[in-house]
């Protein structure tokens, strides 16, 4: 485990190095200061604003931190050959696998944290008050964010980069759209439709399970408060993580058998 | 296939299939919360959810805020029209925006005036709808609930039997100590002057409670001083007005229709009742309460036509100056106690003016109601009339409503059946007194004070039988 950690830690210092990921990373931080702007609304709609603009801009940038770096992680170290390097070290290949994926968790966790304490800081300069509560967001921006990581990296091993990036967005508009899918799926009558919405539901994970911003968007609201207790999270983080596991054991297993 | 692949091959199967378990788990709660199982307030917007959140599946709470950006913008441009729409997409997409909810019925309810700056009544049901939407979606938060209770108040809708209700639903959501003012006040609107006192002394009891521990609380003594001034003058006022019933006035009031012109006329008249009373002017089409529970809003938009309008009584000369040095009070007194003394009143309406506010459709007619209500008289004018008309009189015109679980009232009240040109029908004195009493016709609305329920809604009641 120490050598997948010592590949974790290389591809974190590799990953924030890239020119593109620091731009993702700053205009991130830009935008989220740029919530700002909005004072001349009333204070409630202000902080309304800044939060809901805020949790977006971690969201989408996080995909885009996250989808640019896992897609090339390895298929750019086949590329350049420095994977020969790596795997001629006494160096098992699902070692190598886990420790790309460490260092790619990781590189998002740190983000999502600095995004997450800037955003908390410019509402607590706002409200007066340092809401712990909007790390639930932030969290379970990291857990789709984990998702979306495991898939991007599965794929990278499987297919080339450019069809790796356009199937990992589908998949995350299609998980996106959980909810309505699963609306349909109840709502219709037509047996086959029914049948393949449900196939299509237990496939492809359900992004729509890890939205829990309004309730921390308006935490006077009377609905939707069971979405931000700890019971919920404990769920949606076990399907997480199994998401994870059965994508990381899809990726070592082609992995192994590929020759490299 | 080796042993080891096997096993992780099985192994990721095994949690493929929990996964799947887990999922049938989680799914039905979020079905819960999902916006289209929350009102999304009115009729004729009947736009499936699946369509927005198809664009934007995780977004719809900063795509709701922008859009609420851009109607800010709106506003700042005078652009008031194309704010509702917007507000209506704003809180179908997250139905938890207050603000939007509170200032969207307030652009629909207030904003819009025709050429001659009436207001523009056709969007008030569709307002108040959009607030009592705003009610459902967030029972919790008393905002919602004391715009509802202020706009029953105002002169807009005169529904002084509901702003207690609401009032009362602020209170038990913890509205601020101040709003609370406005629950005895509404009692004072209704008639219901023993209910008013007892608040008043009710929220006494309550300050002086909180001065008893904070007896430096400035704001808190302001409070007190507020409501025992209020209180003080209610009582005052009480057995001042006790024997009004046995001093009436006699309004003898005079009211005229002349028509004009094609979509012109004019309403004219006197009357003793002192100056700076309103009378209630109410002009729709002879089937606009069907419609108003039949037809959808676009449609009523396009071809539905009401005018609701305050004549202020003034001076016969038409002039309205109180001496330098004198009370308004002590103008009220030399002016209808002098001999002689008439009020006047004498509007024009050019409904040709603004087509699209009045299309003027109806081929059954048009109703013209004129009434007066004294709950709806300034202080000055009750301390004549009293609250609920006991000082009040006419030969002709006075009727005594005697509406079910409120405090009966005698209005004045007169109504003019109009054909579909304007023309003058017949005229029918004591007519249409409910008018005197609008917002009937927009819904009545009963609460329930079980805690987690919002407002049930009846719609709708005919005001003409």
């Amino acid at each position: 485990m120490s050598t997948a950690w010592t590949i974790a830690r290389t591809t974190v210092g590799d990953a924030f190095r890239k020119k593109i990921i620091k731009a993702f990373f700053i205009a991130a931080l830009v935008l989220i200061l740029i919530s700002l702007l909005f004072s001349y609304f009333s204070p409630r709609e202000e902080l309304t604003i800044i939060k809901s603009f805020s949790f977006a801009v971690i969201f989408i940038f996080g995909i885009l931190i996250t989808i640019i770096m896992s897609i090339s992680l390895i298929p750019g170290e086949i590329d350049s050959r420095t994977i020969y390097t790596v795997l001629s070290k006494p160096v098992r290949k699902w070692e190598y696998i886990v420790g790309k994926f460490a260092g790619a968790v990781l590189t998002i966790l740190i983000s999502l944290l600095i995004m997450g304490f800037v955003f908390a800081a410019i509402v607590y300069s706002k409200s007066g008050a340092f809401e712990v509560a909007l790390f639930k967001g932030v969290f379970s921006v990291f857990l789709s964010l984990l998702v979306l990581c495991s898939i991007s990296i599965c794929l990278s091993v499987i297919v080339s980069p450019f069809l790796n990036f356009l199937l990992t967005f589908f998949i995350l508009g299609v998980g996106g759209l959980s909810d309505t899918i699963y609306e349909i799926s109840v709502s219709t009558e037509n047996a086959l439709i029914r049948l393949i919405l449900n196939v299509v539901q237990m496939i492809i994970p359900n992004f729509g399970f890890f939205h829990v911003q309004n309730k921390l968007i308006h935490p006077e609201a009377p609905v939707a408060a069971d979405f931000v207790e700890w019971a919920y999270f404990v769920k949606i983080t076990l399907y997480a993580l199994v998401y994870v596991v059965v994508l990381m054991l899809g990726a070592v297993y082609v992995f192994e058998k590929r020759e490299v | 296939m080796t042993g080891p692949r096997r096993t992780w091959l099985l192994i990721a199967l095994v949690l493929f299939v929990g996964q799947a378990l887990l999922e049938r788990d989680i799914a039905p709660e979020r079905a819960k919360v999902v916006p289209s199982q929350l009102t999304m307030g009115g009729p004729g917007f009947g736009i499936s959810h699946g369509v927005i959140w198809t664009a934007m599946a995780g977004f719809r709470e900063v795509i709701a805020s922008l859009l609420w950006v851009k109607a800010d913008s709106y506003f700042h441009r005078g652009m008031y029209q194309e704010i509702v729409p917007l507000c209506r997409i704003i809180t179908w997409l997250d139905p938890h925006q207050i603000d939007v909810y509170a200032t969207g019925y307030w652009h629909m309810g207030w904003n819009f005036v025709d050429s001659a700056e009436r207001s523009d009544r056709r969007y008030l049901p569709e307002s108040l709808d959009f607030l009592k939407a705003g009610v459902k979606n967030n029972w919790t938060i008393y905002d919602l609930y004391h715009e509802a209770a202020f706009t029953y108040l105002d002169d807009k809708t005169r529904k002084y039997d509901q702003v207690a209700q609401w009032a009362r639903a602020a209170r038990e959501q913890g509205s601020l100590r101040a709003y609370q003012h406005m629950i005895a006040h509404a009692l004072e609107h209704e008639g219901k002057i023993e209910e008013c006192i007892a608040w008043w002394k009710k929220l006494l009891a309550e300050t002086d409670e909180h001065l008893a521990k904070t007896p430096d609380d400035r704001a808190m003594q302001d409070r007190r001083h507020t409501i025992t001034r209020n209180l003080d003058l209610t009582i005052w006022r009480m057995y001042d007005r006790e024997d009004l019933a046995r001093r009436r006035l006699d309004a003898e009031w005079t009211v005229n229709y002349e028509r004009l012109g094609k979509k012109k006329f004019r309403v004219y008249g006197t009357t003793k009742i002192p100056e700076t009373a309103r009378l209630w002017l109410s002009f729709r089409d002879a089937d606009y309460v069907e419609n108003l529970n039949t037809k959808s809003f676009p449609w009523r938009l396009k071809n539905a036509s009401i005018l609701e309008y305050g004549m202020f009584v003034l001076d016969r000369d038409m002039e309205w100056a109180v001496p330098r040095g004198m009370t308004i009070d002590d103008y009220y007194k030399a002016r209808y106690r002098a001999p002689g003394y008439l009020g006047a009143f004498d509007e024009t309406f050019d409904l040709g003016a603004d087509p699209k506010f009045y299309p003027l459709k109806c081929e059954k007619g048009y109703l013209l109601t004129v009434s007066f209500n004294p709950r709806s008289a300034p202080i000055p004018l009750q301390d004549r009339l009293g609250w609920s008309g006991e000082g009040l009189d006419d030969a002709n015109y006075l009727v005594e409503l005697d509406p079910p679980g409120a405090v009966p009232l005698r209005v004045l009240s007169c109504l003019f059946v109009l054909d579909k040109d304007l023309n003058l029908v017949e005229k029918r004195p004591r007519g249409d007194p409910w008018a005197a009493m609008p917002g009937l016709e927009y819904d009545l609305i009963e609460y329930e004070t079980t805690s987690g329920k919002g407002p049930n809604e009846v719609v709708g009641r005919k005001i003409i039988d």
